[in-house]
């Protein structure tokens, strides 16, 4: 008997954990998609005016930028701690962007991106700079934003930029990510570029390692 | 989805305060003026609440009104919990376009709230819709409807 109340009493104090000593959930909990757009709503109209009023397109992308490399930096860890096969940390420049190009972009939009490709470009000293792109056609986040006239060009999906270079800052390949529409004439069609423009010494470092 | 091949006319959408905040026509036909429009849209709105009041129901239980039939075409309202109303004119023969304007307040809950470059309300007065997306989908949907 008095087992028996123990046991009962050990489970009554699992509630009572602080959120710190509670084991991590398997992380199959959704967000309903309506809930997450009127918050990413709110977002984009934030960002427009807050601290001050944006007077530039660029301005208010950083924000959004911003506030999405918040959350890049926090999710990485949560996402590589609940993937399997996941042992040590990621060190090959590719693999770590097939990573986020399949798991990361599944665990967080329930779809994987669309491609991942390599655009071979040179700078402005001739020396080689390979750009990366993660090509997503239609990005859940920015599902239910039409882009008014007078702010054709803004990309909403810089929140999702930001997302992939905090993680990418945390993994260690700092970066500079872009989103933009892959075609900006054809107003119908969704498709978005993220563009990853990896520091000097990432892809020196990635050269060395091939080798 | 077994409907009549009559055809959907136009969609009007008018907001809780009474004010048009979205015209479509459908069948290319020339439309009033916008003032017109404006006006006729804030006359329904008030028929619409003193037909909720009519109805021999204890009142405020009363839906308002649903179909105007008229010489040569109907035209059907309803009104969503929010209190916006859809409206759309068809062809006599139509029975019912509850079906038609539900899918259209879906797609404005969709399209238009969830938008953040579309403003409600401005300074008090209701906006127009002028959301690309909106057009495109309302177009896709009316295939569907108008064969």
């Amino acid at each position: 008997k008095l087992q028996f109340l123990y046991f009962i009493g050990r489970v009554g104090t699992m509630k009572n954990l602080n959120i710190l000593e509670r084991p991590i959930s398997k992380g199959k909990a959704e967000v309903s998609l309506s809930a997450f757009s009127f918050l990413f709503s709110e977002i984009v109209q934030y960002t427009k005016n807050s601290p001050t009023p944006a007077k530039a397109l660029a301005t208010w992308e950083s924000r959004l930028h911003k506030i999405g490399y918040g959350v890049g930096i926090r999710v990485l860890d949560l996402i590589v701690y609940r993937s399997k096969g996941m042992d040590s940390r990621e060190t090959d420049l590719v693999r770590f962007l097939t990573f986020i190009e399949k798991t990361v972009w599944k665990v967080l939009f329930g779809k994987q991106a669309d491609n991942l490709a390599i655009v071979a470009a040179n700078q402005a000293n001739g020396q080689p700079h390979d750009v990366y792109c993660i090509l997503d056609t239609d990005p859940v986040v920015s599902h239910f934003v039409c882009n008014p006239p007078e702010f054709k060009k803004l990309s909403s999906t810089a929140f999702v930029a930001g997302i992939v270079a905090g993680m990418l800052d945390s993994a260690e390949f700092p970066a500079e990510v872009t989103a933009f529409a892959k075609n900006s004439d054809d107003t119908r069609s969704r498709e978005i570029v993220f563009e990853i423009h990896f520091k000097k010494h990432v892809l020196q470092r990635h050269e060395k390692m091939k080798s | 989805m077994a409907h009549n091949k009559a055809n959907i006319f136009s969609l009007w959408i008018i907001n809780k305060s009474g004010g048009l905040v979205y015209n479509k026509d459908f069948v290319g036909k020339a439309q009033l003026e916008v003032n017109a429009l404006l006006k006729i849209s804030g006359m329904f709105h008030g028929m619409h609440a003193i037909s909720k009041e009519f109805a021999p129901q204890i009142p405020g239980e009363c839906g308002g009104i649903e179909v105007i039939e008229a010489d040569g075409f109907k035209f059907f309202c309803f009104e969503s919990a929010t209190g916006i109303k859809f409206l759309c004119s068809t062809e006599s023969s139509f029975h019912n376009a509850t079906a038609f304007l539900e899918a259209v307040y879906v797609r404005y809950t969709d399209y238009v709230l969830k938008n953040p470059f579309y403003e409600v309300d401005q300074f008090g007065i209701g906006q127009p819709i002028r959301v690309e997306r909106f057009d495109l989908i309302l177009e896709s949907l009316i295939k569907e409807w108008n064969p």
